[in-house]
């Protein structure tokens, strides 16, 4: 029963994490770095949101759009001050300047709302009980909002104008300006896509547990996890990945302990890169 | 005051010694290592289990810290063969956070969260205030000493195949330079340093705990080496000595900016370093005295 448990948490946690690794990916595969400040776009999005219905009184989808555009514009604004302008380095150098970029904003929300905890103070609905399971509403809308975010995602890059641009930017970005594609303008709608996936995935942890200044900084190995399992720059494969880190996760709980949690995100980024570099999902050619 | 300012300038030592190890990593070899702070907590810690639990004299726990912590970056040397740059410092930054969770979790051994106290500091005999400048003394004549190592260590044939290595790893290899290795011996003394820097802090300190050990301080360490010149060894003790002085300067900036809480104040330090950061990376990428040819 303790495992179904776990497995249903998992489910739900994987959904968030999903979501998150998803954001990561389209800047993988677009601007072809990891981006470590995305766990910082999450928790903007989250106090965006806490601003909405702590200050401004809004309700909380009012308040949650609010998070959800916070998030986007900090990432575009990031994106036009810094990367942008490093967009013709390394890698390496671009990872090392979103460590600085994550801890700008992370100790600015901490100057402006202080460390401590915010809830959005939502009512607290009664579990769903069959026999020993427990199943929250909230749960179902997490992953309700996760599966509807990420189709989103995937009708824009599969059956749209823009989608197949950013598809061929992905595959040869030189080959895709050759064909006359704007590259920037594909890089500035993937940012405002993936820092509001972020967003969103914030508001969610928020909405789980409570609001606080590390909340996104603390989940992004397990989102780098999941993305780098499914394939760095495969949507498909971050959400299985999301899932796979989600309730691998909750079942270390169970059969391990609760502060070895981040161990397994740990062991599966370094074997799934020792054995299979590319990902479940990911292609052959996208590593080295 | 001068006993502050002893206090900082052995810490700044220590700092120092983690910067000349990252700068071997990251400065000459091209290697993201995100998880310094591991190799820093395992000297840290097996200096002082060993001279606590085990009784040993500091010295055997200062080079079993030394050992210790270059032998745990061997297996990540390995990892660092088969992995981008990217995916090498993510898999560090985990190897940094799952080492800080069994620092909390194996209390048998690390006694948890409430940590190692009465760690011994080496002089402890002289006179309060004279025992800190003997330290101090020891901590300098360890930083020249590993200073002199890794000046020697890139000015040799070694350091000219990880400088190689660094600018291109395919022409290195078809050179005949057997790459694998330069990398792993690359990764694993700089973690030594890391881990002489461990233990002279937990000798200097006389206790250890987990918190001590936050990715944040793997990052004030990037810092370091950025602002002074990733690829130059003064550089990056000059980094290393600004650093010093912005962190410690900034606690007397509550003197001069009245109603700010030290929250606020630890806040905007923090802003100053991420901030550097960008704006190091991208107006002087070389640094203040790094290297041109980056």
């Amino acid at each position: 029963m303790q495992i179904l448990q776990a497995l249903a948490n998992g489910i739900t946690e994987g959904a968030i994490l999903a979501l998150a690794a998803l954001g990561i990916t389209l800047v993988f595969g677009i601007s072809r770095f990891a981006n470590a400040a995305h766990g910082d776009y999450m928790t903007t999005g989250a106090y965006g949101a806490y601003f909405g219905t702590g200050f401004l009184g809004l309700s909380m989808p009012m308040a949650a759009l609010l998070g959800i555009v916070t998030a986007a514009g900090v990432g575009l604004l990031f994106y036009f001050l810094v990367f942008k302008k490093l967009s013709r380095n390394s890698s390496a150098v671009n990872l090392i300047v979103s460590i600085g970029v994550a801890i700008f904003i992370r100790y600015s929300i901490v100057l402006f709302a202080g460390s401590e905890q915010y809830s959005y103070g939502l009512p607290i609905l009664r579990a769903w009980r069959f026999g020993e399971l427990r199943i929250f509403p909230m749960d179902l809308f997490f992953i309700g909002t996760s599966v509807i975010s990420i189709a989103f995602v995937h009708i824009i890059l599969r059956y749209t104008e823009f989608g197949r641009k950013m598809r061929a930017v992905a595959d040869n970005s030189q080959l895709a300006r050759v064909s006359g594609i704007r590259v920037e303008n594909v890089e500035v709608i993937m940012w405002i896509m993936a820092s509001a996936l972020a967003g969103i995935a914030g508001i969610l942890i928020g909405m789980k547990t409570v609001v606080d200044p590390l909340m996104g900084w603390n989940m992004l190995l397990a989102a780098f996890a999941a993305a780098i399992l499914g394939g760095l720059g495969s949507p498909g494969g971050a959400i299985l990945g999301g899932l796979i880190i989600g309730i691998s996760q909750e079942m270390s709980v169970v059969f391990i302990s609760e502060t070895y949690k981040v161990a397994i995100a740990f062991i599966v980024i370094a074997v799934v890169l020792l054995v299979r570099p590319w990902g479940l999902l990911g292609h052959r050619e996208a590593v080295r | 005051m001068s006993a502050y300012f002893v206090a900082m300038f052995i810490l700044a030592g220590i700092y120092a010694l983690l910067a000349l190890g990252l700068n071997l990593h990251w400065g000459y070899t091209g290697l993201i290592n995100f998880g310094h702070v591991a190799f820093f907590a395992i000297g840290a810690y097996t200096s002082a289990l060993t001279t606590t639990s085990l009784h040993w004299p500091i010295a055997c726990g200062f080079l079993a810290a030394i050992a210790l912590a270059g032998v745990s970056a061997y297996p990540l040397g390995l990892v660092s063969i088969r992995l981008r740059t990217d995916y090498l410092a993510i898999v560090t930054l985990g190897f940094s956070e799952v080492v800080r969770a069994v620092l909390i979790n194996e209390i048998w051994l690390t006694n948890g969260t409430n940590g190692i106290s009465y760690i011994p500091r080496p002089l402890k005999n002289l006179p309060t205030g004279t025992s800190e400048i003997a330290y101090l003394g020891l901590v300098l004549i360890l930083v020249s000493g590993t200073y002199l190592l890794v000046h020697r260590l890139t000015q040799a044939p070694f350091g000219r195949t990880l400088k190689a290595i660094r600018e291109n790893e395919e022409a290195a290899q078809s050179l005949g330079k057997n790459v694998a290795s330069f990398k792993i011996r690359s990764f694993m003394i700089g973690a030594a340093i890391a881990g002489a820097a461990g233990a002279a802090y937990a000798h200097y300190i006389n206790f250890v705990v987990p918190d001590q050990f936050l990715p944040l301080v793997t990052f004030y360490i990037w810092m370091a080496v950025i602002m002074g010149g990733s690829g130059s060894n003064k550089g990056v003790i000059l980094g290393t000595v600004l650093l010093m002085v912005f962190l410690e300067g900034s606690r007397f900036a509550k003197d001069f900016i009245p109603f700010i809480s030290d929250v606020k104040l630890a806040a905007i330090r923090f802003m100053v370093v991420g901030l550097s950061m960008i704006l190091f990376i991208l107006y002087r990428p070389q640094g203040i005295i790094g290297r041109k040819d980056t």
